[in-house]
């Protein structure tokens, strides 16, 4: 009996990693990195133009230069806090100042759209720059090499996913650039639409300018109406592309939550019948009743035995 | 859904644009253009990731090859190295840009080379390879269930995780014939027949003398002893010995019992190793080979037989047994439970999800009409009813004459009245809400996510649903085959409460022993039988067994039994500890020495039945029985 000889088995070939260099070193993060610190140079020159030329303002950008270098998850949202702050008062300084000047609600520079931009950018490139450095998703993590440790790889090299596609900055760029525009738009038609709810319809050109209460009933009203029709289109569509076993889990759910509550009578029934059928027949519990008469009448006679005893010394004493 | 991530910036872009929306923007139009920006960015990003997921997470197709030797096989072998090739495509019209894949390993495998998981970016067709290799170190099975593929964006915003179900099995099969299963090249004995040949003590048409006898008439010329003739004077014909091939059948146990042990380690799994070398053995001498495998209550006969085909037959069988698992044994429902969910939320991502699995609030509240507060609310309904007496409404207006303040005794009447009514709605109230508090909650949860998918798998209805989320006893049943199918161990106490193992079954003994008897009618002359048997705890049932050995040795067959010694008891005799001596010791010494006495007991009683016996963990195992398959071959005859 001789079988097939198996021919010394090849090491499997190692699939070529796109970028073998270290984490967080190779291009992509590199090229995230200069245009975080470009976006970042772009905010702080339209904070000095509209401080007028107050150095003070540049202080604005150390947390999101700090946020691109080392990873501390506060330092954007104190970024943010900080550009909010200084876009109300943008000389910095509101001690003993009295409250800005309400601005015309049609009032829009090239430079703030500039600004916004730019904050959109850093922000793509912030979260890139996090997952490309550290990790996108936990089971991702990279762990730092510790010296001496058998189970720290010696040079962490780069995941594969760490590979920027040539076309990622332009699709990101304008992106962002779109989104500016639209919310440029969009801000400017809330401002020219003012909404009374007892009219019809509830809706009417405001050129001279809206409330608050008005522009956030708008912006309300619209995300809430765009998430509805966005939902249902999307729960349409994911309920047609749904494939066969989970469209039939589905089916069978839904059966069981319109039917389950006559379900349930009847799993009761059965669990009653069963126990019925398991149960066993009452017994009078003779055992029981003696030994608890035993018991009474052994409390009885040692109380007659008492008594009598206690009459004993009583009439002795 | 939105990772930790996502959820922050969500939250700070909505409060700057809330911000800016309703009260910033009178100063500056930069927050509330920013703020709407960066929503609109989230949203965005949102948009494509759904878009993406659909379209390709989705649609992504996993197909997966054994490759051994530059060769795509449809079976590992043991000791020998195989790579697990994976690939994962891209079929739909999306594109990924970012992909984790993490490919599931069988149980107890691990990886010798390469890595189990890569990141990948997939376009439109595109493919991604996970390549590792792995070297199984026993026989049985290799059960991959599939690929799990951790999808995000690439600002890590928003992330989904899909499970490409594709259960594939692969038989690991037992190592092809070693240095213990060649050709012996030791002689042994003198006259060993031709391989394939027995000498059978009966007159035949072999090569070997028999006997010498008188001329009868009939008897060929050529059988004529011409010397011994010419010495005595008188005709005299040889009496040749019958050639007929050598049979070998292997009994192998692979009942419950068997199984049991560390994955890789179980007695079936030695008995698998041990039968594969004879099996190999002994078709290499060209000896007919047969197998029975025999389960608790069923057996699988293979006929003896020598072809190279039969033998790979024979070893795809005794690897189908060895990958078995023991049958689950009866546990808690939430014991199971607790076990299935997470393996079912790894391997059915898709079919926990609230969308396809629903968890109403009605499911988690407790009617107070199952319960015996029941007698209660129904009393207090009935309540009222009491002022229908006289005496009762004389009590309680004296009652409210007593407690209330003058001319206000209606109040206490309407109290009265009112009280039944709020204690039925506050018996209502915290019975009901019990339902939602922990643990009885995260129960009724995992019940009826599991109770769900087990229907849905079985193509069940929502009877069945509800069937399993009120029966203990089927959903168990249930659960522990998913469990099983997906080779999951549920932990569970072996041992009855006496100490006798849980698995213990005596009828497992009967089917073996009408395995042999089966075999025994079927059998033509001498043949080698060889028992692979798990005989702990059973040593006192021999009885079955004793009989079908004894009537095999009756035949002149030979029997040979090997039982298995547990790797974790020592062989030498048991020794009292002197000094303090811990419980646990005691129990397991105890144990220990049951275990000695059970294997003394079964040598002995097979040993007088006529068989011989063998410990299974001796080195040579296999060369014993190959040399007794030697002396069946030989007759028993030396020269």
């Amino acid at each position: 009996m001789t079988f097939p000889k198996l021919e010394p088995v090849q090491p499997a070939r190692p699939a070529k990693p796109p970028a073998a260099v270290p984490v967080g070193v190779g291009e992509g993060p590199r090229d995230y990195l200069f245009i975080g610190v470009a976006a970042v140079l772009v905010i702080g020159l339209v904070l000095l133009a509209r401080s007028g030329g107050n150095p003070f303002v540049l202080m604005a950008v150390v947390p999101a230069l700090a946020a691109l270098l080392v990873r501390a998850t506060i330092l954007p949202g104190a970024f943010v806090v900080v550009l909010v702050y200084l876009a109300i008062y943008p000389a910095g300084r509101p001690v003993g100042l009295p409250l800005p000047a309400i601005v015309s609600q049609a009032h829009f520079r090239i430079v703030d759209l500039v600004f916004v931009a730019a904050v959109g950018i850093y922000f793509v490139a912030y979260f890139r720059l996090t997952s490309l450095k550290y990790r996108i998703l936990a089971a991702t993590a990279t762990l730092p090499a510790v010296a001496g440790s058998p189970d720290s790889p010696a040079a962490p090299v780069a995941r594969q996913g760490a590979a920027v596609a040539g076309d990622e900055y332009a699709r990101a760029f304008a992106q962002v650039l779109g989104l500016t525009f639209a919310a440029a738009l969009a801000w400017q038609v809330t401002n020219v639409v003012a909404v009374e709810p007892l009219r019809v319809p509830p809706f009417r050109l405001e050129v001279t300018g809206n409330d608050g209460t008005s522009r956030f009933l708008i912006v309300a009203g619209a995300l809430a109406f765009g998430a509805l029709v966005f939902g249902s289109l999307v729960g349409y569509w994911s309920a047609s592309k749904m494939r066969p076993a989970v469209a039939r889990q589905f089916l069978l759910d839904l059966g069981w939550a319109e039917s389950r509550r006559e379900l349930n009578r009847r799993e009761k029934w059965r669990a009653w019948g069963r126990g019925q059928l398991t149960r066993e027949p009452f017994r009078v519990p003779f055992r029981a009743i003696l030994r608890i008469l035993a018991f009474c009448g052994m409390v009885l006679l040692a109380m007659f035995v008492g008594g009598v005893l206690l009459q004993q010394v009583v009439k002795r004493v | 859904m939105l990772t930790a991530r996502g959820w922050w910036f969500l939250a700070l872009s909505a409060a700057v644009l809330v911000a800016g929306v309703l009260e910033l923007g009178r100063y500056t139009p930069v927050v509330p253009v920013l703020g709407l920006m960066l929503t609109g960015w989230v949203l965005s990003e949102w948009f494509l990731f759904a878009y993406r997921t659909h379209h390709a997470a989705d649609r992504l197709r996993l197909d997966r090859v054994l490759v051994q030797g530059g060769r795509v096989v449809p079976a590992a072998w043991v000791g020998v190295p195989v790579t697990v090739r994976a690939t994962v495509t891209n079929t739909g019209t999306g594109r990924l840009p970012f992909a984790l894949l993490i490919d599931r390993l069988p149980a107890d495998a691990v990886p010798t080379a390469g890595a189990t998981s890569r990141e990948a970016s997939l376009e439109p067709g595109d493919s991604a390879r996970v390549e590792y290799t792995l070297r199984p170190d026993a026989p049985g099975e290799l059960r991959f269930e599939g690929l799990t593929v951790h999808v995000a964006d690439l600002a890590g915003l928003f992330y989904r995780r899909v499970f490409l179900r594709v259960p594939a099995e692969y038989l690991v099969l037992p190592p092809l014939a070693q240095h213990d299963a060649r050709r012996r090249t030791v002689k042994r004995f003198n006259a060993l027949p031709p391989p394939g040949i027995h000498r059978l003590r009966k007159p035949g048409s072999g090569d070997e003398l028999l006997d010498l006898r008188d001329y009868a008439p009939g008897d060929p010329p050529k059988m004529i002893a011409w010397k011994a003739s010419a010495r005595r004077g008188t005709l005299i014909t040889r009496v040749i010995e019958s050639d007929v091939p050598v049979r070998c059948v292997v009994f192998v146990d692979a009942s419950d019992a068997a199984r049991l042990g560390p994955p890789g380690r179980s007695a079936v799994v030695r008995f698998a190793g041990v039968a594969a070398a004879v099996v190999q053995a002994a078709a290499g001498n060209r000896d007919l080979v047969g197998l029975t495998v025999v389960t608790d209550a069923a057996m699988q006969v293979t006929p003896p037989a020598r072809t190279k085909v039969h033998v790979l037959k024979l070893l795809h069988a005794l690897t189908a047994a060895a990958a078995g698992l023991p049958a689950p044994l009866e546990a808690d429902a939430e014991v199971t439970a607790r076990h299935a969910l997470p393996l079912a939320q790894e391997l059915y991502p898709d079919r926990l999800d609230e969308a396809v699995n629903s968890l109403p609030f009605g499911l988690f509240w407790m009617p107070v009409t199952d319960s015996r507060w029941f007698v209660v609310i129904v009393a207090l309904l009935l309540a009222p009813l009491l002022f229908l007496n006289k005496n009762v409404l004389e009590f309680a207006a004296e009652v409210a004459r007593t407690f209330a303040y003058p001319g206000k005794s209606w109040m206490v009447f309407a109290g009265l009245a009112v009280a039944p009514a709020v204690l039925i709605g506050s018996i209502w109230v915290l019975h009901g809400v019990r339902g939602f508090l922990k643990p009885r909650m995260g129960r009724t949860a995992r019940r009826k996510q599991l109770a769900t998918l087990f229907a849905a798998l079985d193509r069940a209805g929502p009877a069945t649903v509800e069937r399993y989320l009120h029966d203990d006893a089927e959903f168990t049943r249930r659960a522990g085959d998913f469990l099983h199918a997906h080779r999951v161990r549920l932990p569970a106490d072996l041992y009855a409460a006496d100490g006798t193992s849980r698995y213990r079954n005596p009828a497992r003994l009967v089917t073996l022993a009408n395995a042999v008897t089966k075999t025994l009618s079927h059998a033509r002359d001498n043949e080698l039988y060889v028992v692979l048997v798990d005989l702990t705890d059973l040593a006192a049932d021999l009885e079955p067994l004793l009989k079908a050995v004894r009537a095999a040795r009756a035949r002149h067959h030979t029997v040979l039994v090997l039982l298995p010694w547990p790797a974790d008891v020592p062989w030498a005799d048991w020794t009292p500890a002197r000094g303090k001596v811990k419980l646990a010791a005691l129990v397991r010494e105890v144990l220990d020495a049951r275990t000695r006495q059970n294997f003394d007991l079964a040598r002995r009683l097979l040993t007088k039945a006529g068989a011989t016996v063998l410990r299974l963990d001796a080195a040579d195992s296999v060369r014993l029985v190959l040399a007794r398959l030697d002396q069946v071959r030989a007759a028993g005859v030396r020269r």
